[in-house]
C-alpha cells in the first residue's frame, strides 16, 4: 500500500513538476538561456561594451592549467583529457587553437574553458564567435561596425540577436534534416547556431555552483539543521526528502491547492533547471557494477555522469548516490576561491587528485597524459615545416645538384618529419586501440606516410633525387589537406567507430590494404606530375636516361598500387560478405575501390600492348589521381551508401579543386607532348634537311667524271 | 587444253586456299579476343560505366541501378536527348573480358618464368568472375525477422514476388500453390498471363502487374475492382520497400464465370483474398517469395548497446537457438559474426522497433543468404595476391639489382 501511494503521488508531482519546467522556461525566455538579453539588433551599449574587451583581467596559475588540461571527462562515448574537449570546442567557435586578446595576450583552448567555466562574465566578452560574412549579421539584424567581412565577436554581441539566431538557426537545421540545400548565409548561422548554444552551456555549466538556497521555510530549515542558506549540492542530496515533504504537504491535493507544497516544490524546480545546465562535461566515472541506464537501453556499465545525469537521476529515478553528490562539492569551492589563486591551486588539485584515482581504478586514466602529450608535440604540424623545409632543399639542390651536404641535409628533412608522422600515428593507434585507418581524417596521416615511404625507398634505390622532391611535396600538401580537413571538420578526429565498422581485424587489413592503393597512386601521380613538368619547362632536355628513370619510377609506384589496391578492394568484398551478406553490393565506396583497381590494370595492359610508354604511362597519372580523388572523397559526397561515413559539404569545393589541379596536370602534360613532337619533328625535318643539303652539296661538288675515270 | 589446265589449277588452289582463309580468320578472331586492345577497351567501359552507377544511385535506387548497368547484358541510353543507343551492360562485358582473359591471359600469354605470376593471376580474377557468375544465378537471399522468443526456419525475399494459392484442408492445414514471379512480373501492359493446375478447379489469368503500387478507392466508388484500383507508384531508393500489385480473374474451369481480383503485396498475410470454388474455400495472395532453411532458429534475446553518453550504437548482437536433426545448440550471431550453416549464413542486419521509446519486446532481422559460391572471393583473392606478389616482387628484385649495377 505504501508504495503504490507513492507511485500515486509521484503520478500528481510529476506532471506538476513539468508544468512548473514548462512555466520556467516561459520566464527564462522561451529557450532556457536566462542569461540572455532583450532581442534589441542595434543595442549599442552591447556592442560597445563588447568593443572595449581587451582581455582578460587574470592570469590562470600554470599548474592549474597543467591539472586542468588532463582532467578527464568522457565525450562522445570515450574517456579523453579535458584539454581535447577544449580545444575542438574552441576549433568549432573560433576557427583556431588559440585566441589573441586586444591587450596581446595569448589564451590556449584549456585557458579559455577554465575562464568559461570560472570567469563567465568575462568569457562572454571574448570575441570568440567567428563569423565567415558579415551577411550573416545582416540576417540576424546586428550591425557590421567596423569588422571586417570575415571577424569575430563576442557572445555578449551576439546575445543582442539571440532569440532571431534561434529562430533561423532551428529553421536551418529543419531543412537541412529534410535535406533541402542550404544557401551559404543559412550554413553559417546554422553553425553559429550550434556554437552559441554550445558556448552558452559551457558558460552556464557552473551555475550550480555559484547559487546558494536560503532556507525560509520552516521544513528546510528542519531539514539541514538550521542552516540559512545550503548550496546546491545539499540540496540536491535531500531531494528525495524534499519530495516526500511536499507529498506529505499536498496531503492528496493537487500541487496548486496546497501553496506551502508549491513553495517548496519551486526548489525542485530549480533543482532541475541549474542541474539540468551542467551537462557538456561528464566527469563522474561509475563505480564498480554501476550501471546507469541510458535512453531506452541497457547501460553497460561505462557510462559517466555530469551534473545534469546526476540531477536526473536523483529526481526523476529517486536513486541516492552520495559518492556522486561528494563530486559536486569541488566546484563549489573552487568558484568561491577563483580569485584566490594559491588556494585555487590547491583545491583543483586535489579534486583532480579525486578524479583521477576513480579513473585510474577503472583502467581509463592511463592515456590521459599520453593524449594530452600528444596534442601538446602537435607532431603534424612540425612534421609539415618541416617537409617545406625539405622541399625547399630539393629546390637548393636544382641550384647546386653536385653539394652531397645539400643531398644529405633533404634526406634529414625528409626523414624526421616521417619519424614524426609515423610516430603521431603509431601514438593515435594506442590511444584508439585501433589499425592507423578508421576515419576519412586517418586516411590523410596514413596516404601522407606511405607515399612518402614510397617515394623515400624509391629515392633510396635509384637516388635521382627525384622521389625526394616528391616525398617533400606529397609530406607538405599530405599534412597541410589533413590540417585542412581537422579545421573544416571541428571535430574530436578519435571519435568511436559504428558497430559495423568495430572490427579491428578487417579494419587492419582491408583499410590499411586499400588505403596503400590510395597511397602508391597519388604517389604515382606525383611523380608522373614530375615527369610532366620537367618535359613542358624543359628541365634536363637533353637527359633521356633521367626521362627513363623516372617514367620506370611512375610504372613501379603504380603496380605496387596494383596491389594493394586489388587485394584491399577483394578483401572490402570478404568483409562485406561476412557483415551484410553479399560479397559485392556496387555500393559508391565499392565502386571507387574498383574504378582505381580498373584504371591501374588499364594502364599496365596499355603499357604491355605498347599503347602507353614512357610519356603516355606519365601522362595518364593525373587521370588515375582523379579517380582515387572521386573513390576517396567524391563518393562521400554523394550521401549514399553503406560507406557514406565521412560526408562534408565543406569537402565539396577541397575535392573539386583537387580534380581542377589533376585536369590541368593533365592538359599540361599533353601539352608538353605537343611540344615535344613538333620539336622532334623539327628535329627530324632539320635533320632531312641537313642531309639533303649535304647530299646536294656532295654532288654539286663532285668533279666531272673524267673520261679516264 | 590451256584452259583445261588452268581450270583444274583453279579449282585445286581453291582447294588448298580455303583452309587458310578458315585459319586466318580463325587466327583473327583468336588474336582479337586475346589483344590488349580490346582489354583496354573493356577495361574502359567498365570504368566508364562503374561510373555512371555510382552517379546514378544519387535519383535511382540500388536495384534499379543494379538492373539497369550491372546485371544487364544490354542497356538503353539516350545520346543527346533524343537518339537512342543500346550499350553493353557490365555482364555483358564481364563475360567478354573473361573470354579476352582465357584467349590472352592464359592461352596467348608466353609461358615462361616471368609470366607465371600473371598467369596465377589470371586463374584467380577467373575463379573470382565465376564465382559472381554462380552467385549471380544461383544464390537466394532474403531477411528473417523475429521476435524474442520466436521461432522462423523459412526467408523472405527482399525482391521475389509469388502469387500463391491456399487450399484450405480440413483443421488449419493449408496446401499453397505457388506461381513463381519470373512468369509475371515483365508482363507487357497488352498481354495476359494465364496459369492452369490440375488440382485446381479454377484457373488464374493476370492482366497487370505494378512494382509498386498503392490500392486506392475509386473516386465517386464506382468502377475498378470492388470500387478499388491500384496506383502505380515509382520505385522506392531501397527497392525492397516496394509493394507490388497484380490485377487478375479467377475462372472456374467449369462455369466459365470470372471474378475480379486485386492483389497487393503491402500485407500479403494479413489480408488475402478469400472465395469459394468446386465446393471448398480457397486463398489468394501476393507475397514476398518465401525459402525454407534445413534449420530452425529461434530468437532468444536482442541486445543493442550503445558507446557510453551517446546514441551511437557499439554492439547489435542476437543470441540464438538453432534446431537441428533434434539437436539444439546456443548460438550469437552479431556484425561480423554471421551463423553459417549448410550453405546458408544467417547475418545480423537490422532491428526494431528503433521508433518506439522504452520497447516492451525486441525484434531481429537477419539477413539469410545462400551461395554455394560463398567462400569463392577469400579463395580468389589469396590466389591473385599470390601472383601479384610473386609477379611484381620479381620485378622488384631485378629492378634493385640493375640500380645496384649501375651505381
Amino acid at each position: 500500500m505504501v508504495g503504490r501511494g507513492r507511485r500515486l503521488s509521484m503520478l500528481v508531482l510529476a506532471p506538476a513538476l513539468a508544468g512548473l519546467f514548462l512555466v520556467g522556461l516561459f520566464l527564462a525566455g522561451g529557450c532556457g538561456n536566462s542569461s540572455e538579453a532583450p532581442d534589441s539588433p542595434n543595442d549599442a551599449a552591447a556592442v560597445e561594451a563588447a568593443d572595449k574587451f581587451q582581455g582578460p583581467d587574470h592570469t590562470w596559475p600554470a599548474e592549474v592549467v597543467r591539472l586542468a588540461e588532463s582532467f578527464p571527462v568522457q565525450e562522445g562515448g570515450r574517456v579523453k583529457p579535458l584539454s581535447t574537449l577544449a580545444q575542438f570546442a574552441m576549433l568549432r567557435i573560433h576557427g583556431k587553437r588559440t585566441m589573441r586578446f586586444v591587450n596581446g595576450r595569448r589564451y590556449t583552448p584549456t585557458e579559455w574553458l577554465l575562464d568559461c567555466l570560472f570567469y563567465p562574465d568575462q568569457a562572454r566578452r571574448h570575441e570568440v564567435f567567428l563569423i565567415e560574412d558579415w551577411e550573416v549579421l545582416d540576417a540576424l539584424g546586428l550591425p557590421r561596425g567596423d569588422k571586417r567581412r570575415r571577424d569575430r565577436y563576442s557572445f555578449e554581441f551576439l546575445s543582442a540577436a539571440a532569440k532571431r539566431l534561434s529562430e533561423k538557426g532551428s529553421e536551418s537545421q529543419e531543412l537541412k534534416d529534410r535535406k533541402v540545400p542550404l544557401t551559404a548565409v543559412q550554413e553559417h548561422i546554422l553553425v553559429l547556431y550550434h556554437n552559441y548554444r554550445e558556448f552558452d552551456l559551457l558558460a552556464r555549466y557552473l551555475d550550480f555552483a555559484r547559487v546558494r538556497y536560503r532556507t525560509h521555510h520552516p521544513a528546510l530549515r528542519k531539514m539541514f539543521g538550521g542552516q540559512e542558506s545550503v548550496p546546491f549540492s545539499q540540496m540536491l542530496a535531500s531531494a528525495p526528502e524534499l519530495m516526500a515533504g511536499i507529498r506529505s504537504l499536498m496531503n492528496g491535493k493537487d500541487l496548486e491547492e496546497s501553496p506551502e507544497a508549491l513553495e517548496l516544490s519551486k526548489y525542485l524546480y530549480d533543482l532541475h533547471q541549474l542541474g539540468g545546465g551542467a551537462a557538456i562535461l561528464a566527469y563522474m566515472p561509475p563505480e564498480p557494477g554501476e550501471v546507469f541506464q541510458e535512453h531506452s537501453f541497457q547501460g553497460t556499465g561505462r557510462t559517466w555522469l555530469s551534473p545534469a545525469m546526476l540531477t536526473d537521476r536523483i529526481l526523476e529515478q529517486r536513486r541516492r548516490t552520495p559518492q556522486k553528490i561528494a563530486l559536486l562539492e569541488p566546484w563549489e569551492r573552487l568558484v568561491r576561491l577563483r580569485d584566490e589563486p594559491e588556494a585555487f591551486t590547491a583545491e583543483f588539485r586535489s579534486f583532480h587528485d579525486s578524479i583521477r584515482t576513480l579513473t585510474d581504478a577503472r583502467g581509463e586514466w592511463q592515456k590521459i597524459p599520453m593524449e594530452v602529450s600528444f596534442y601538446r608535440a602537435d607532431y603534424f604540424y612540425w612534421g609539415q615545416i618541416l617537409f617545406v623545409l625539405s622541399f625547399l632543399l630539393c629546390a637548393l639542390q636544382w641550384l647546386r645538384p653536385n653539394s652531397r651536404l645539400l643531398y644529405r641535409a633533404t634526406w634529414v628533412a625528409t626523414l624526421v618529419p616521417l619519424g614524426l608522422l609515423v610516430t603521431g600515428i603509431v601514438i593515435r593507434c594506442i590511444l584508439r586501440d585501433r589499425p592507423p585507418v578508421s576515419t576519412l581524417y586517418e586516411t590523410f596521416l596514413f596516404i601522407t606516410t606511405v607515399a612518402v615511404v614510397v617515394a623515400v625507398i624509391i629515392e633510396w634505390i635509384n637516388r635521382r633525387r627525384v622521389a625526394q622532391l616528391v616525398a617533400a611535396v606529397m609530406g607538405a600538401v599530405g599534412l597541410f589537406l589533413a590540417m585542412g580537413f581537422e579545421g573544416l571538420e571541428k571535430q574530436d578526429t578519435m571519435p568511436t567507430l559504428l558497430a559495423v565498422l568495430d572490427t579491428n581485424f578487417w579494419l587492419s587489413i582491408h583499410v590499411t590494404a586499400v588505403t596503400i592503393g590510395y597511397a602508391a597512386s597519388m604517389a604515382a601521380a606525383g611523380i608522373g606530375s614530375v615527369y610532366l613538368l620537367s618535359k613542358l619547362f624543359g628541365v634536363r632536355r637533353g637527359d633521356r636516361e633521367w626521362y627513363r628513370h623516372v617514367s620506370r619510377m611512375t610504372y613501379g609506384t603504380i603496380c605496387f598500387g596494383l596491389v594493394f589496391s586489388t587485394v584491399g578492394t577483394i578483401l572490402g568484398g570478404i568483409w562485406a560478405n561476412d557483415s551484410w551478406g553479399r560479397f559485392w553490393g556496387w555500393d559508391p565506396k565499392e565502386n571507387g575501390a574498383f574504378m582505381i583497381v580498373l584504371a591501374q590494370i588499364a594502364i599496365l595492359h596499355g603499357r604491355m600492348g605498347g599503347y602507353l610508354r614512357e610519356f603516355g604511362i606519365c601522362l595518364v597519372t593525373p587521370l588515375l589521381g582523379v579517380v582515387v580523388l572521386f573513390s576517396w572523397f567524391h563518393v562521400n559526397l554523394l550521401g549514399v551508401g553503406l560507406h557514406a561515413y565521412g560526408f562534408s559539404s565543406q569537402l565539396k569545393r577541397g575535392v573539386y579543386t583537387g580534380y581542377g589541379v589533376m585536369i590541368a596536370l593533365f592538359v599540361l602534360g599533353y601539352l608538353a607532348w605537343i611540344l615535344e613532337q613538333q620539336r622532334r619533328a623539327a628535329a627530324k625535318w632539320e635533320a632531312d634537311a641537313q642531309k639533303v643539303a649535304a647530299q646536294e652539296r656532295v654532288s654539286t661538288e663532285e668533279p666531272e667524271p673524267s673520261p679516264e675515270g | 587444253m590451256n584452259g583445261e589446265e588452268t581450270v583444274s589449277q583453279e579449282a585445286e588452289s581453291r582447294e588448298v586456299a580455303a583452309p587458310e582463309v578458315g585459319a586466318r580468320i580463325g587466327k583473327a578472331i583468336f588474336d582479337g579476343l586475346s589483344s590488349f586492345a580490346l582489354t583496354i577497351i573493356l577495361l574502359l567501359f567498365l570504368l566508364a560505366l562503374t561510373f555512371k552507377g555510382t552517379l546514378d544511385q544519387q535519383h535511382m535506387s540500388l536495384y534499379e541501378v543494379q538492373s539497369l548497368y550491372f546485371n544487364s547484358l544490354f542497356f538503353k541510353a539516350t545520346m543527346f536527348g533524343v537518339l537512342p543507343v543500346y550499350l553493353p551492360g557490365v555482364n555483358l562485358l564481364l563475360t567478354i573480358l573473361a573470354v579476352n582473359l582465357i584467349c590472352g591471359g592464359l592461352i596467348r600469354i608466353r609461358k615462361k618464368r616471368a609470366t607465371s605470376g600473371i598467369i596465377i593471376v589470371h586463374l584467380g580474377i577467373l575463379w573470382m568472375l565465376s564465382a559472381g557468375l554462380v552467385e549471380f544465378h544461383f544464390a537466394q537471399r532474403g531477411h528473417l525477422t523475429l521476435n524474442e522468443h520466436q521461432e522462423g526456419d523459412d526467408f523472405v525475399s527482399y525482391f521475389e514476388w509469388e502469387i500463391v494459392v491456399g487450399e484450405l484442408l480440413d483443421g488449419d492445414r493449408v496446401r499453397e500453390h505457388l506461381i513463381p514471379g519470373e512468369q509475371f512480373i515483365d508482363l507487357p501492359p497488352d498481354q495476359k498471363a494465364t496459369f492452369r493446375s490440375k488440382g485446381l478447379p479454377f484457373h488464374l489469368v493476370v492482366r497487370r502487374f505494378h512494382p509498386n503500387s498503392v490500392p486506392e478507392q475509386v473516386p465517386g466508388g464506382n468502377g475498378g475492382v470492388d470500387g478499388f484500383f491500384l496506383r502505380p507508384m515509382g520505385s522506392f531508393l531501397e527497392a525492397e520497400n516496394n509493394r507490388a500489385g497484380a490485377y487478375l480473374d479467377v475462372v472456374d474451369n467449369k462455369t466459365n464465370r470470372r471474378q475480379l481480383a486485386i492483389l497487393w503485396g503491402g500485407s500479403p498475410e494479413s489480408l488475402p483474398m478469400t472465395f469459394r470454388a468446386d465446393g471448398k474455400d480457397w486463398t489468394l495472395c501476393l507475397r514476398h517469395t518465401s525459402h525454407p532453411m534445413p534449420f530452425r532458429i529461434r530468437l532468444n534475446k536482442f541486445t543493442k548497446l550503445d558507446h557510453p553518453g551517446t546514441r551511437t550504437p557499439s554492439v547489435f548482437s542476437s543470441q540464438v537457438t538453432k534446431f537441428e536433426d533434434g539437436a539444439e545448440r546456443d548460438i550469437t550471431i552479431s556484425m561480423n559474426e554471421p551463423l553459417r550453416r549448410k550453405g546458408f549464413t544467417l547475418f545480423q542486419t537490422n532491428w526494431g522497433p528503433q521508433d518506439v521509446p522504452n520497447p516492451r519486446q525486441l525484434y531481429s532481422v537477419f539477413e539469410v543468404v545462400r551461395n554455394p559460391a560463398d567462400q569463392w572471393p577469400l579463395w580468389s583473392c589469396l590466389v591473385i595476391a599470390l601472383g601479384l606478389v610473386w609477379h611484381f616482387g620479381g620485378k622488384l628484385r631485378r629492378y634493385i639489382l640493375a640500380q645496384g649495377r649501375t651505381a
